[in-house]
């Protein structure tokens, strides 16, 4: 119990803990019931979400910022992912069997300014638990340690799951540009 | 639409991250609208009020636990020695039933054979899976239990095992730790289960990690899922398992730990213990 209590040694800490607690608990509950769809699997959630806050409050600056905010949504989300992996553990398996189709890693050749568009709108697509480790990485910049610590995995796995995402992100563009010029 | 014109792909990458984030958010209403049309359960606001108390206590013991630890040296280590002593004579002397501890005294009730055991491993294979993930068992609602006694532990929910009483031997298998004492830098420990009997058994290479908190044991989540599969273990044959702890999150402090393995229908555990239980905390 001491190894993460002690990370929130400092009683600044606690208290921003706390306020964070306060500001924010109702919204993450919400946030969490969007992707679950069951209120006492969402208060799971958001429980989940604050254990995990508790190793990363450094990723925490302004309480009351828009990036708190979104961060916040980040991980909740990510934990509801979690909950819903292991209830529904067959689709995780679906989702990840279409991914490695996906063929090689081209995803930075389709990142072009001329494809934001579609870029946006296949994040938006995007399955949660592939969007979540994106949005760690490079929104957050998080390490696959750190990344693995919130969602419960290995850094190793982290990696696999970031390349996943990769591909059927890359996939998702591809299908989206192709669409549209057909269009 | 922001101006992207001259951002790097991972910019561009984040920017569109970060542009989806917010239209998500967009459509979350205000927190105040929020709390007005939804309360938090009360196990919700127990357990969250149960943490943040725990928060506040912390900086508060972090001066007291050196004091605490050492003070507490002495009486840890006579416990460890009475165990290992226990331990010894237990394992040492031969019994005739394989019968030696109180605890086995009380609940090895069913005293099954080896050959009743093996006939029904799927069965087994549930009850080992129930132990093993606890999550599971709240999220996915194999049993209609309104509010489990669950507790935090280590950042993270543990739930009370299954089965509280579980033997250290039967009367034809047995399992132990490498060393009862383990060394809390070293993640990897090996179980030893031993078929003493006459016949085959077969036991799940999974296996569940509880701590024993209070009294009660509590199963603590591997992070990532093992898979297990029903071994067969001959007669008169013993058989080394490691098993990886370090994708568990444990904090060493507590004073007992088991493992429990599946043998046929019934679950046995070897009980351990970390080096630095009751001297300096790591942090």
């Amino acid at each position: 119990m001491f190894l993460f209590l002690a990370l929130l040694d400092s009683p600044e800490e606690q208290e921003k803990f706390t306020q964070i607690y306060d500001q924010y608990r109702h919204f993450m509950w919400y946030v969490a019931n969007q992707k679950l769809q069951d209120e006492h699997l969402a208060e799971d959630a958001v429980q989940e979400a604050f254990f995990a806050l508790t190793r990363h409050m450094d990723k925490i600056e302004d309480i009351h910022s828009p990036r708190t905010k979104k961060f916040l949504a980040t991980v909740v989300r990510s934990k509801a992912v979690d909950i819903l992996r292991k209830t529904k553990p067959t689709e995780e398996l679906k989702e990840d069997l279409a991914a490695e189709e996906g063929g090689a890693d081209i995803l930075d050749r389709l990142l072009t300014e001329d494809n934001y568009n579609y870029l946006v709108s296949c994040i938006l697509e995007l399955d949660d638990s592939y969007r979540v480790v994106f949005e760690y990485k490079y929104v957050y910049h998080m390490s696959d340690g750190q990344i693995g610590d919130i969602l419960g995995i290995t850094a190793k796995n982290v990696n696999v799951r970031y390349f996943r995402a990769r591909k059927k992100l890359q996939e998702m563009i591809r299908k989206e540009a192709e669409r549209f010029e057909k269009a | 639409m922001k101006k992207h014109d001259t951002l790097s792909r991972e910019e561009l990458l984040r920017h569109a991250l970060e542009e989806c984030l917010e239209e998500d958010l967009s459509f979350v209403p205000p927190e105040r609208e929020i709390a007005r049309t939804h309360r938090f359960s009360e196990g919700f606001e127990r357990t969250m009020g149960e943490y943040m108390e725990e928060l506040s206590e912390a900086s508060q013991n972090t001066g007291v636990r050196k004091h605490f630890s050492r003070r507490y040296a002495g009486w840890a280590a006579c416990v460890l020695l009475f165990l290992l002593c226990g331990g010894l004579f237990y394992y040492v002397v031969p019994f005739p039933s394989g019968g030696g501890s109180v605890t086995e005294g009380i609940q090895n009730e069913s005293g099954s054979g080896a050959a009743d055991s093996a006939a029904a491993p799927e069965a087994s294979e549930e009850t080992v899976e129930e132990a093993a993930d606890t999550e599971g068992a709240d999220a996915g609602g194999g049993e209609p239990k309104e509010s489990p006694e669950k507790r935090i532990y280590c950042g993270q929910v543990v739930y009370p095992a299954r089965q509280q009483e579980v033997p250290g031997a039967l009367d034809y298998v047995t399992v132990l730790v490498n060393c009862p004492v383990q060394d809390k830098n070293s993640p990897v420990l090996f179980l030893t289960i031993g078929n003493t009997g006459e016949v085959d058994i077969e036991y799940f290479s999974r296996y569940a990690l509880e701590v024993r908190l209070d009294g009660v044991w509590y199963t603590i989540p591997f992070q990532e899922e093992m898979e297990g599969e029903w071994l067969a273990l001959e007669a008169g044959m013993a058989v080394d398992e490691e098993i990886d702890l370090s994708g568990c999150r444990i904090d060493y402090g507590a004073e007992q730990y088991r493992l429990v393995a599946c043998v046929g229908e019934e679950l046995i555990g070897a009980e351990f213990t970390f080096e630095g239980a009751f001297t300096e905390e790591e942090k």
